[in-house]
């Protein structure tokens, strides 16, 4: 009896599961429409269907705006939300902190230090009107020191992640590797130009524009790899969630997961940093609005959930940033904020009262 | 002798000459204790017994493999502890720890579910055979009817239990408890006590559980590993290790005294005041305590000078009568009677 009890709801659990997937892919299929359609010149929506489907001859201008403008921003937005959202998600559960993200080992601060050195370089060698000259180039340094920068970040903490056993020593050493980083890049803002900070300062608020045909080349193998790694990670993120000595005891082989949970976040946060630049909030809203709407801490529930409301979220995010219209565009990291800080503030507010009780 | 080729079959761990303690640094080892002869027969509940800081949670840790012993061997159905992996440990050995662990977003049935991780595919998919030992190990601590609770809406005691049938879930041969009574009331304590007594006697597991309630140690194990503070683990039936006087000598610090009798530290006040106390049975037994507890060396022979206290029993209502030279006194409960006698001595003070 008791087990049939069990099955049943367990079958009306299925049941909700499989509506708000298919609730959300539908939803996550209307704002890819939505992005494409709108913006400094609108395109109908059911144009923007028959150009994807490879129609559409008659207006080239239309087809080369969609397919060639829209489409990889959209696919980046889609791309970067569904990364950060794993990566937020990954790095919750191994330092069971809600308020960990995909940045807490530091990787941002490392690609912020590889583009800052390029600012710095280019301004004091002379090299500016040089690099401002080649255009495309210049951008495409920024990616790759942001990469190396990252990089560097990532060997670091995977080899301190070997020797150090304590998660709340690698913790608190990725937070002050952070500051650390920080502090040297405020020096070599302090004696950049002014047009170059500038730049700078663009690049530290995140864009999708930024990536074009040939980013996205390297960025969707990358991520989309390492999402599909975080799948049979699953059922070892659960046992995770309750401390490392219970989850060795059940058979969790926890160094070796810890291992991959933290070369999975590192690549998928480098990944969308040097393309998109530090997209904030996104990677720890993400998991807990996952959590919420889900109502299960079930990883093999969450991570595909993650992976869909990361897309939406940052779809939903690059149409708000486009909102304004004529060419104007808002800083994402200003709207994710707009949108991840209630959550985050939702999140401590509802752990506080959990604690209390 | 009975030991013959069943007690061979019955023994489930042994160690070796284990040296357990901790690396401190590159070189230097802070040895907890050292030349360790243990054995585990199925069926049995051991109680890990010692004072607090003597080292029973890593003795539990490096029987379960977690931790590296610094000598010796553990030895696991003739295996050594080391050439198992893990997966393999978790279907021979289930833990239960202290911590109350907070699992968001799960019921007491995805928990007991995890307990399945070292028997489930990649997916963790729970098969028919899946389900009914889940549904097994949650009657076997009497929790059937926790299944659809959340785990975060759950008491200490229930929360402890589902923890029990986690572990009884990976359909372990051994398991391995610290102190998992340590936030409970007393009622749960027995209760988690009494169970595990009986998975070891109906189930046929091995169970050690380290447990800082002596009396309850004494009560229900069958064999007590005594960890003293200077790294040795005396062993045998509780009887035994209380009529050896070990039990005594470590549990007593001056002015308490463990009595191994009512397995307790009993308390006597001053017993510089004395007192004539005429009652028998149960009545008797609690006022005696009382009149102890508050300091009187108590009698049943006549004596001058002292105060006389005669109970008398009638159906459910029972009398205190106080005497003291020409007063008199009666009352209905042992408390006014207390009160009733400091007035008496204070007025004789005075």
């Amino acid at each position: 009896m008791a087990q049939d009890n069990i099955s049943m709801s367990s079958a009306k659990k299925n049941r909700r599961m499989k509506f708000l997937f298919t609730g959300f892919s539908i939803v996550m299929l209307f704002l890819f429409i939505l992005g494409l359609s709108h913006g400094s010149v609108r395109i109908p929506s059911k144009e923007v269907f028959i150009i994807l489907t490879g129609g559409g001859r008659n207006n080239p201008v239309w087809t080369d705006i969609v397919l060639n403008l829209r489409l990889p921003r959209i696919l980046a937005a889609m791309l970067a939300g569904s990364a950060l959202g794993i990566g937020g998600l990954l790095m919750q559960t191994l330092f069971l902190n809600p308020l960990a993200g995909p940045f807490v080992l530091g990787i941002n601060a490392g690609a912020s230090l590889g583009v800052a050195l390029v600012i710095l370089l280019s301004g004091i060698a002379g090299f500016s009107s040089f690099l401002s000259g080649l255009g495309l180039l210049a951008e495409m340094g920024m990616v790759i020191s942001a990469t190396i920068g990252s990089a560097l970040v990532i060997m670091f903490v995977l080899v301190l992640a070997r020797k150090i056993a304590s998660k709340t020593v690698l913790l608190l050493i990725g937070i002050m590797l952070g500051y650390a980083v920080s502090a040297l890049v405020s020096v070599l803002i302090h004696f950049s130009m002014a047009e170059r900070v500038q730049s700078f300062l663009a690049w530290t608020f995140g864009s999708f524009s930024t990536v074009s045909w040939k980013e996205l080349k390297v960025m969707i193998p990358i991520v989309a790899i390492s999402l599909a790694l975080t799948f049979p990670l699953g059922k070892d993120l659960n046992v995770l969630l309750m401390g490392e000595t219970y989850a060795s005891s059940m058979g969790v082989a926890v160094r070796k997961v810890k291992y991959s949970i933290i070369l999975l976040t590192a690549l998928l946060a480098a990944t969308v940093t040097a393309f998109c630049g530090p997209v904030a909030f996104l990677g720890i809203a993400v998991p807990h609005l996952g959590r919420n709407i889900a109502r299960t801490g079930d990883h093999r529930v969450l991570i595909p959930m993650c992976i869909l409301l990361g897309s939406i979220v940052a779809l939903l995010s690059d149409l708000i940033a486009h909102l304004p219209g004529q060419g104007v565009v808002l800083p994402l990291n200003a709207v994710t904020s707009l949108i991840g800080a209630p959550v985050v503030i939702w999140v401590i507010t509802r752990y506080q009262h959990v604690g209390r009780s | 002798m009975w030991e013959g080729p069943d007690m061979k079959k019955e023994l489930l761990l042994r160690t070796e000459d284990l040296n357990i303690g901790y690396k401190k640094g590159s070189k230097a080892q802070m040895i907890i204790a050292t030349g360790l002869k243990l054995e585990i027969f199925r069926g049995e509940l051991v109680c890990l017994v010692g004072p607090n800081g003597v080292g029973k949670s890593t003795l539990l840790r490096t029987l379960a493999g977690l931790h590296v012993p610094l000598g010796g061997r553990v030895i696991l159905k003739e295996r050594d502890i080391s050439s198992i992996s893990s997966l393999e440990m978790a279907r021979i050995q289930g833990l239960v720890l202290t911590e109350k662990i907070e699992m968001e977003g799960f019921n007491v049935f995805d928990m007991i579910a995890l307990g399945r991780f070292s028997h489930t595919d990649w997916k963790g998919s729970l098969t028919g055979k899946d389900h009914r030992i889940i549904a097994e190990s949650l009657q076997l601590v009497r929790g059937e009817h926790l299944a659809e609770r959340k785990i975060n809406e759950l008491s200490d005691g229930e929360r402890q239990k589902v923890m029990i049938a986690r572990a009884l879930a990976q359909e372990p041969e051994l398991i391995l408890l610290d102190e998992p009574t340590s936030f409970l009331d007393l009622l749960r304590k027995v209760e988690v006590v009494r169970i595990m007594r009986e998975l070891a006697r109906k189930q046929n597991k091995a169970v050690v559980m380290a447990l800082h309630d002596i009396p309850l140690a004494l009560q229900y194990a069958d064999r007590l590993w005594l960890f003293e503070p200077s790294g040795t683990i005396r062993d045998g039936a509780p009887e035994d290790l209380v009529l050896s006087g070990k039990i005594v000598e470590i549990f007593s610090s001056d002015p308490l005294i463990f009595d191994p009798v009512t397995g307790s530290y009993p308390f006597y006040g001053d017993q510089n005041k004395q007192i004539v106390l005429k009652g028998a049975g149960l009545t008797g037994l609690w006022t005696r305590k009382a009149l102890e507890k508050e300091g009187y060396s108590v009698t049943e022979e006549d004596l001058s000078g002292v105060p006389l206290l005669e109970i008398s029993n009638r159906g459910n209502s029972r009398q205190w009568h106080l005497s003291q030279g020409s007063r008199n006194q009666s009352y209905s409960c042992i408390y006014d009677m207390l009160r009733g006698l400091r007035n008496i001595v204070t007025d004789l003070q005075a």
